[in-house]
């Protein structure tokens, strides 16, 4: 690398015209981005909702092709803007260096010449007559500390003082160059692939592209994020952003506005979609197990945004997403923001960003979601894969292996996303929910025992329960009256024995759902669960409302655990599935009780 | 304002995803055409002044700190986005073309499929 760059030239860089640019790049984005808003809101469903046939086929065919396209534009364009707005910022800080040393210079009246070489006047006191020293010219000595100071001679005083202005001119001019080199090549990878379509490999690329730029950008963009700060803090910081601003770091880092709570649901959508496309590109091709099965997740969600909500029912809005663990996913059936009713659904045991999640556990949020619409139009259900669960390598008693941990840790996260959902909701007083199924429950539980509970959490609803972690509905700290309990008799979850009567169950060689059996035997009438005192039962003291028994565990299909999975199902379970759609709306008052175990 | 026509092909295989059991549907009429031929349209306007407002942007830039290596680099990362973009013009247009026609085509023959379908068995959830 030769810097061809001469520091007059590095002086009169107009870096105000590279952001001048840069805003021109930001326009071809914002257009990008509207064209593709405008075929998904609106040519895509005008299509896709009314007609059918080969022809209706084609024609969404093709339009979604294009909003991919438009997507595409959007993203790599904002990365040009964010692009040419660090290499302004970069240049400035080398402007900034040169044009004090030019300053000092003129103020010793020592003369800078085009090469960068410094000439300085007569000075000091020769050793010998105590005439003045002569002046000279010194050019830089290369990077610092490459030439020690030679001492041998007792110069002109001013010949030190030039040498350290050459070398911060030639300091400032290297570094520039570099600079310009380092961008130059980050410029090259953003050109456009030729034609219309937008492959896995392009998205890939652009991932990688976006690596490239935010690793670049770094001293631009990134430090004012705040990570540390809490939800309404996040929300504040936002609020105060200029448009450009936003846009910008939408483009540089979709991954982590999209999963920072504390920033509006919309935008986290939009941050997140973009995020998907990346996150596909990124998995696309690599052959393990986990990359595999999480891109089916993926492109499960992916369809499913595409694909679009139809008339009358909740749109989605993805909240996060994520390929860290075992994968991480948020999706809204209704936009959180707006809706008065919000309920937070935290899936447990086995739950995984893959297929299953995709289609099973989006399923429950957007059945809750339609249901608790019946009741209170403005409502919106969530589910929330913010945490890794525990996976059943040994079946069910991988549950009883699994310890407080996850629960402890997911916990935590539920908490910073409930303070975001409080703190966006548009509504002066928005009711919340925290729905957990399974260990679900027990993360559910987890945080509630954290800081001074789940933040903003009204209603409090425990599904197919192996315990939460405390004896009493209580102390959950949303008051006893507003924690309710659905568990099936043959749902063999909510009958973990606890760790005595595993012992008992063991003593006779059996393990699974059957040691409770024994177990129970042994302890007849005992009400305490893996995870503490069972939810169901009296001594815990919640509501527990009527769901249907579900499959037996044993048939003559062999082991079921149905029982367990089916408490949303308005289809399986109407009951049970509209009790929770009625505390999820705000209607508690009109759940039916159930008797106590 | 516009006919909504619902035809089952009978000799059609049974195609799941399209119909169930009454065969594959076909359910056309003309106002989402036109409507997303005109937003295609749109679109076309929409994308136009991109080329302008780059080449504006970009104006001073060239005459003034024309010197780094990056802006070399820069003009033919925009001649790129600029043929993209340009490509995805002509897409829109071609695409409101293309639903346009569909719409005019389906005029004509909606009026021959209900005359030569009249013995068509209406599917019972279309009974509404």
């Amino acid at each position: 690398m030769t810097p061809t760059l001469t520091w007059a030239q590095l002086r009169d860089l107009k870096c105000a015209e590279l952001e001048g640019a840069a805003d021109g790049w930001g326009k071809s984005s914002n257009r990008a981005d509207a064209a593709r808003d405008r075929i998904e809101g609106q040519l895509l469903t005008g299509l896709r909702d009314t007609q059918e046939g080969e022809a209706a086929r084609a024609a969404v065919a093709r339009l979604r092709r294009l909003g991919r396209n438009f997507q595409y534009v959007y993203t790599e364009c904002g990365l040009v803007r964010t692009t040419l707005n660090s290499l302004a910022h970069e240049m400035k800080t080398q402007q900034r260096a040169l044009r004090e040393a030019l300053d000092d210079a003129a103020a010793l009246r020592f003369t800078v010449h085009a090469d960068g070489t410094v000439t300085y006047p007569a000075g000091g006191e020769g050793l010998i007559e105590g005439a003045p020293l002569r002046g000279g010219t010194v050019a830089s000595s290369g990077p610092p500390g490459l030439v020690p100071p030679s001492g041998l001679v007792a110069p002109n005083p001013n010949a030190a003082k030039a040498q350290d202005i050459a070398d911060r001119v030639t300091g400032a001019v290297r570094a520039a160059a570099e600079i310009d080199w380092r961008y130059a090549g980050i410029l090259r990878r953003l050109k456009a692939e030729e034609g219309l379509k937008v492959p896995d490999s392009t998205w890939k690329d652009a991932a990688a592209d976006a690596a490239e730029v935010r690793d670049a950008a770094g001293a631009y963009l990134e430090d004012a994020i705040p990570h540390d700060a809490s939800p309404a803090e996040r929300r504040d910081w936002w609020a105060g952003l200029t448009q450009e601003q936003r846009e910008e770091y939408l483009a540089v880092y979709p991954d982590r506005i999209g999963n920072l709570d504390g920033i509006p649901a919309l935008v986290r959508d939009a941050a997140n979609r973009d995020n998907l496309q990346l996150l596909i590109g990124k998995l696309e091709g690599r052959d393990d197990e986990r990359s595999m099965t999480q891109l089916a997740g993926l492109r499960e969600i992916d369809r499913q945004l595409g694909a679009g909500a139809k008339p009358g029912e909740p749109p989605m809005f993805l909240l996060g997403v994520s390929d860290e663990g075992n994968g991480r996913a948020i999706v809204s059936f209704g936009n959180p923001d707006t809706a008065k009713n919000v309920a937070t659904y935290v899936p447990g045991l086995n739950t995984a960003l893959d297929k299953d999640f995709a289609e099973g556990d989006l399923k429950r949020a957007r059945d809750t979601a339609i249901g608790a619409r019946y009741h209170d139009p403005s409502s919106a259900a969530i589910s929330w894969l913010g945490y890794d669960a525990p996976q059943a390598v040994d079946g069910l008693s991988s549950l009883a292996v699994a310890g407080d941990g996850r629960a402890v840790e997911g916990g935590r996260h539920l908490n910073n996303f409930t303070a975001g959902l409080a703190a966006t909701n548009e509504n002066s007083d928005p009711h919340l929910t925290a729905i957990g199924h399974s260990y679900g429950s027990r993360t559910v539980g987890a945080a509630t025992q954290q800081g001074d509970g789940i933040p903003g959490i009204d209603d409090i609803v425990l599904l197919g329960s192996p315990g939460v972690g405390v004896d009493r509905a209580e102390e959950l700290g949303v008051g006893r009256e507003h924690v309710f309990v659905g568990a099936a008799e043959n749902d063999v979850v909510t009958k973990m024995p606890s760790k005595q009567q595993v012992a008992a169950g063991a003593a006779t060689a059996l393990s699974g759902p059957f040691a409770y059996f024994v177990g129970d035997a042994a302890d007849p009438g005992d009400d305490d669960l893996w995870f503490g005192k069972d939810p169901a039962s009296r001594a815990f003291g919640a509501n527990r409302f009527p769901v249907d028994e579900g499959p037996g565990v044993v048939s003559r299909h062999g082991l079921s655990i149905d029982a367990h999975s089916q408490y949303f199902d308005p289809v399986r379970d109407p009951a049970s599935a509209n009790s929770i759609a009625l505390i999820s709306a705000g209607r508690s008052e009109k759940v039916k009780p159930e008797e106590h175990r | 304002m516009s006919a909504v026509t619902v035809v089952r092909g009978l000799s059609d295989p049974v195609v799941p995803s399209g119909g169930g059991d009454c065969g594959q549907r076909l359910k056309h009429s003309d106002g989402p055409w036109l409507r997303a031929a005109r937003g295609a349209d749109e679109l076309v306007t929409q994308l136009g002044p991109v080329r302008g407002e780059l080449g504006l942007a970009h104006q001073g830039l060239m005459a003034g700190a024309g010197r780094l290596t990056a802006l070399a680099e820069l003009a033919a990362v925009r001649e790129s986005w600029e043929r993209r973009i340009r490509a995805a013009q002509g897409e829109c247009g071609s695409l409101a073309a293309g639903l346009r026609d569909v719409a005019r085509t389906q005029g004509a023959t909606n009026e021959a499929v209900r005359s030569s379908f009249a013995a068509v068995r209406p599917c019972e959830d279309d009974a509404r």
